[in-house]
C-alpha cells in the first residue's frame, strides 16, 4: 500500500521526473503519428493497387495474348467453381497519345499505358468504376465508353451534314457505306487493317463511296487519366475548388497510336511485324485513382476497340479474377489455376495482386519496420534518461529508504516502490503521449496546412506523393502495442535503480546525510 | 490503552550477549563494540550514555536488527533475532520495535498523519489496507490527540517545528503497538523546552503504558529520567551511577585500535 502512496507522491513532487515523462510522451506520440501515417499510406496504397487490379491476375507471357477469351473465362469458372465472383478479360499495352489543347495549335504527344477493358465485368472485379470522374458512369460503368448526349449529337449532325453535301454533289444515289463497325466478340478473323493499301486493293471494285473523313466519324470512347487531362494551378491551395485546370474535357478528341500485336501472322501467312495503328477517340470520362503515377499514365479503351486496333480478335492478354473470399481462397485458387492444363506455366503467369505488387508492398513494410525500430530506440533513450534520473532519486532518497527499512519495509517492498514509480512515470508519459499522438494524427492535415501557411513551405508535396490528403490509419492494436512497449521500457529502466534501493544496507542508509 | 501489555513486569525482553562489532575500511579496522552484554526487562526504561563515536548508534542498530553483530547474540522475548532471515527481521522491526531518531526522519513527501500511518501501511497489503485503513486511522488519530498533534495532521514535515516532528516520530514508532522503543538521541536536535517535553512524554509512556524503552543520549539530565543508566565506553557497557564517574567528553579516538 505504502508503495503506491509514495510512488504517487514522488511523481507529484519530483519535477525531475517530469523530464522522463516528457521524453516518454514525445516518443509515444511520434510512434503513434508515424505509424498511423505510414499505415494510412500503406492501406490506401494497397486499396488502390488492389482496386486497379483484382484478386487474382492471369497474364499471358506474350503481348499477343491468348486466343479464345470466352473459353478461358469458362475454364476459370470450371476450375474455381463457387469461389469466383467475377472474371474480366483485358489487354494492356503501350501507346502514344496525341492531342492538342483547345484554343492552341500545339500538338502534345505523350506515352501512355493503354488498357482495353470490358467495362461491365471490369467494374465487378475491381474498383475501376469508382475512380471514374462522372457520376453517371460510376453508376452505369457498362456504358462508360459510349459517346452519348450532346457529344454524340454533334458528331451525328456533322456526319449528316456531310452526307447531305455528298448527296448534293453526286446525283447518282449510292448507298452510303456504314460506319465501320467494331468486330464482335466472336470474330476470330482479324479484320482488315484500315490503313493497309494492299487490303484495299483486294476489295471488290465496287464504285467506292467517298470515305467519311476521320474527324466526322463517330469515334469510340476513351477514358484518360485525370492528370493527363488536367494540370494543377501553380500555388493552388488543396482546398481550392478550382485548383485543377482542365485541358481536355469529355467530348474532346484525342488520337491514340498503338502497335498491332507482335508476331501475328500477316495476311500472306508470313510472320508479321508489329505495325503502328492510329485512331481518333472521343473522351467519355476521366479516371482518377488519386495515385498520381497511374492518373498520369493510364488510358482506358473498350476491349473491342483494342482487339480491333491490334488485330487481336477474340484474344486477350490477361484475365482479372475476383474471388468471393480472397483471404480464405487465394492460395488454393492460385494452386488450382497454375496446376491446370488451361493455364500452362510456360505461357501464363498466375499471381495474386499482392504478388504482382510484391516489391512495392515489401518496400513499404520494410520501411515501416525500420522506422519502428528507430523510433523505439528513441523511447529506449528516454528509458536511459529515466534510469539516470531514477538513480539520482535513489541516491537522494537513501535515508528515506533506510527509514522505511527501519519501519519494517521489505526488500520486495522497496523494489516495488521504485518499480511502481517507474510504472507510474511510464503510464503517465504513455497516456499523455497517446493523447498527443491521436490528436496530431486526427488533425494532421490541418496541422500540415497551418505549418505550410506559417512557413510558406509545403510540407506534404502533393505532386510527389500519391494522395491529396495525408492519409492516416489509427489502429487500436498499434496504439496498445506502443503503449505497452513504452511502459515496459520505463519499468525496465527503473529495475536497476530499484534493485540498488532494495539492496541498501538499512543501518548505513539510516546514517546517510 | 494504546499500548498492549506484552509481558509480566520483570521478565526479560531483550538480551545482548557478548556482542562484537567492527567496521572495516580497507586495512583499518575500528572495533566499535567489544563484548557488550545487556539485559532489559519488560517495562524497563534504560538510558545509554557515552562519548560521541563510542558506538551508541551502532549498538542500537544491532539491537534493532538494522545491523548484524560480528559475533555475539541478540535475543528478543526468548527468541534469537540477530541471525533471522531478512523478511523475519522486517516483520520484527515493523511489529515489535519502534525507532526514534535524532533527526526525526519523517518522510518529507507525506503529511504528518501519513507518516504516522506508515508502519501500519507497511504491515498490511494494498488490499488489506482497504479493510484496515479505518481502524489504523482511528488509532493514529488517538495518538495524535495524545501527543497534541491533531491540528497539524495534514501538514508536511517541513511546516512543523522540531518538537512536533519528534512527537510525530514517536507516534509513528508506536502505531503498530511495539514491545520496545529504541530511541537514538531523541532530543539531540531540540531546544531545551522541546527536549523536556519529549523527555516527559517518554517518561509518561514508560510509567503509564509500561512501554519498554532503550534510549541513547548525550544528555545527562535526560538520562536521569531512566530507571537505569548505562555507559558505553571502550566498546563495553558499564553501569553509570553518576555523572562524574567518567567524563562524557571521552575522546572517540580511544576506541580505535
Ligand atoms: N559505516 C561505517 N563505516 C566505518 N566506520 C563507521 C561506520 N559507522 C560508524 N562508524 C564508526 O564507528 C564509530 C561509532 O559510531 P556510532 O555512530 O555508533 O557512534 P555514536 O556513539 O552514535 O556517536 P554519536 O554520539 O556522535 O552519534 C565511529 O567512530 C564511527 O566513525
Ligand atoms: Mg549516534
Amino acid at each position: 500500500m505504502y508503495k503506491w502512496l509514495l510512488a504517487w507522491r514522488y511523481l507529484r513532487t519530483r519535477y525531475l521526473a517530469l523530464a522522463s515523462i516528457i521524453s516518454v510522451m514525445l516518443g509515444v506520440a511520434t510512434l503513434i503519428v508515424v505509424n498511423s501515417v505510414m499505415a494510412g499510406f500503406a492501406s490506401k496504397l494497397r486499396d488502390r493497387l488492389r482496386g486497379l487490379l483484382s484478386d487474382i491476375i492471369i497474364e499471358h507471357r506474350s503481348d499477343n495474348g491468348f486466343f479464345g477469351v470466352e473459353d478461358k473465362v469458362r475454364q476459370v469458372y470450371e476450375i474455381l467453381g463457387d469461389r469466383v465472383a467475377a472474371v474480366s478479360p483485358a489487354i494492356e499495352t503501350f501507346g502514344i497519345l496525341q492531342f492538342s489543347y483547345p484554343h492552341s495549335r500545339e500538338v502534345i504527344t505523350r506515352p501512355v499505358i493503354v488498357i482495353g477493358v470490358e467495362p461491365g465485368s471490369r467494374a465487378r472485379v475491381g474498383q475501376f468504376c469508382q475512380y471514374l470522374y462522372t457520376a453517371e458512369n460510376r453508376e452505369h460503368p457498362e456504358a462508360c465508353f459510349e459517346v452519348r448526349g450532346e457529344i454524340a449529337r454533334r458528331f451525328r449532325r456533322a456526319m449528316e451534314q456531310w452526307r447531305w453535301m455528298q448527296e448534293l454533289r453526286r446525283p447518282p444515289p449510292v448507298p452510303s457505306r456504314p460506319v465501320p463497325m467494331a468486330p464482335t466478340f466472336h470474330d476470330a478473323v482479324p479484320p482488315p487493317f484500315q490503313a493497309d493499301p494492299e487490303s484495299q486493293a483486294v476489295l471488290p471494285p465496287n464504285p467506292t463511296p467517298p470515305e467519311l473523313p476521320a474527324e466526322l466519324r463517330e469515334p469510340s470512347g476513351i477514358i484518360l487519366g485525370y492528370s493527363i487531362a488536367t494540370y494543377r494551378r501553380p500555388n493552388a491551395h488543396v482546398s481550392d475548388a478550382d485548383k485543377d485546370i482542365f485541358l481536355l474535357r469529355p467530348g474532346d478528341r484525342v488520337t491514340l497510336m498503338l502497335l498491332t500485336a507482335f508476331d501475328l501472322p500477316g495476311h500472306d501467312g508470313s510472320q508479321g511485324i508489329p505495325r503502328p495503328m492510329e485512331e481518333t477517340f472521343a473522351i467519355t470520362d476521366l479516371f482518377r485513382s488519386e495515385m498520381s503515377e497511374y492518373d498520369a499514365r493510364l488510358v482506358f479503351i473498350h476491349l473491342k476497340d483494342m482487339q480491333r486496333l491490334r488485330g487481336m480478335a477474340n484474344r486477350a492478354k490477361s484475365l482479372y479474377i475476383k474471388l468471393r473470399d480472397y483471404s480464405q481462397d487465394a492460395t488454393e485458387a492460385i494452386r488450382l489455376l497454375s496446376s491446370s492444363d488451361a493455364f500452362p506455366p510456360q505461357s501464363f503467369v498466375v499471381q495474386t495482386w499482392e504478388e504482382r505488387q510484391g516489391s512495392l508492398l515489401a518496400a513499404i513494410s520494410i520501411e515501416r519496420g525500420i522506422l519502428n525500430v528507430l523510433l523505439f530506440l528513441i523511447i529506449a533513450v528516454a528509458g536511459f534518461g529515466i534510469l539516470a534520473i531514477f538513480y539520482t532519486i535513489v541516491v537522494e532518497k537513501t535515508r528515506d529508504i533506510g527509514i522505511l527499512k527501519a519501519l519494517g519495509a521489505s526488500h520486495g517492498g522497496i523494489l516495488g516502490l521504485y518499480l511502481g514509480y517507474g510504472l507510474f512515470l511510464g503510464l503517465v508519459g504513455a497516456g499523455l503521449g497517446t493523447a498527443l499522438g491521436i490528436a496530431i494524427t486526427v488533425y494532421i492535415n490541418e496541422i500540415e496546412q497551418a505549418i505550410a501557411r506559417w512557413t510558406g513551405q509545403e510540407v506534404f508535396n502533393r505532386s510527389v506523393y500519391y494522395f491529396d490528403q495525408i492519409p492516416t490509419d489509427l489502429q487500436g492494436s498499434m496504439v496498445v502495442l506502443v503503449n505497452a512497449g513504452a511502459v515496459l521500457i520505463a519499468v525496465l529502466a527503473s529495475v536497476f535503480p530499484a534493485l540498488r534501493a532494495a539492496m541498501l544496507h538499512p543501518a548505513r542508509a539510516v546514517r546517510w546525510e | 490503552m494504546l499500548i498492549r501489555k506484552q509481558g509480566k513486569e520483570g521478565e526479560l525482553l531483550l538480551e545482548a550477549r557478548e556482542v562484537h562489532k567492527a567496521y572495516r575500511k580497507g586495512k583499518h579496522e575500528i572495533q566499535v563494540l567489544r563484548g557488550v552484554n545487556l539485559q532489559v526487562a519488560f517495562g524497563e526504561f534504560v538510558a545509554i550514555v557515552g562519548a560521541s563515536g563510542s558506538g551508541k548508534s551502532t549498538l542500537l542498530h544491532v539491537l534493532g536488527t538494522l545491523d548484524v553483530p560480528d559475533s555475539g547474540e541478540v535475543w528478543l522475548a526468548g527468541r534469537r533475532v540477530d541471525r533471522l532471515a531478512a523478511w523475519e527481521k522486517d516483520r520484527l522491526r515493523n511489529r515489535e520495535m519502534g525507532f526514534v531518531f535524532q533527526f526525526y526522519h519523517l518522510l518529507p513527501e507525506l503529511t504528518l498523519l501519513e507518516n504516522v500511518l506508515m508502519p501500519a501501511m507497511i504491515r498490511t497489503s494494498a488490499l488489506g489496507w482497504l479493510w484496515q485503513c479505518w481502524r489504523a486511522r482511528k488509532q493514529a488519530w488517538q495518538w495524535l490527540q495524545r501527543l497534541h498533534l491533531t491540528a497539524r495532521a495534514r501538514s508536511l514535515p517541513k511546516e512543523l517545528s522540531g518538537g512536533e516532528m519528534q512527537r510525530a516520530a514517536i507516534a509513528r514508532a508506536l502505531i503498530n503497538g511495539p514491545r520496545l522503543l529504541l530511541a537514538d538521541e531523541p532530543t539531540g536536535n531540540l531546544d531545551p523546552e522541546a527536549a523536556r517535553e519529549i523527555a516527559e512524554l517518554l517518561h509518561d509512556l514508560n510509567r503509564r503504558d509500561g512501554l519498554t524503552i532503550i534510549m541513547v543520549t548525550h544528555n545527562w539530565e535526560l538520562a536521569q529520567q531512566a530507571e537505569r543508566v548505562l555507559r558505553l565506553a571502550e566498546g563495553k557497557l558499564t553501569n553509570a551511577a553518576s555523572q562524574d564517574n567518567t567524563p562524557l567528553v571521552l575522546m572517540s579516538g580511544e576506541n580505535r585500535k
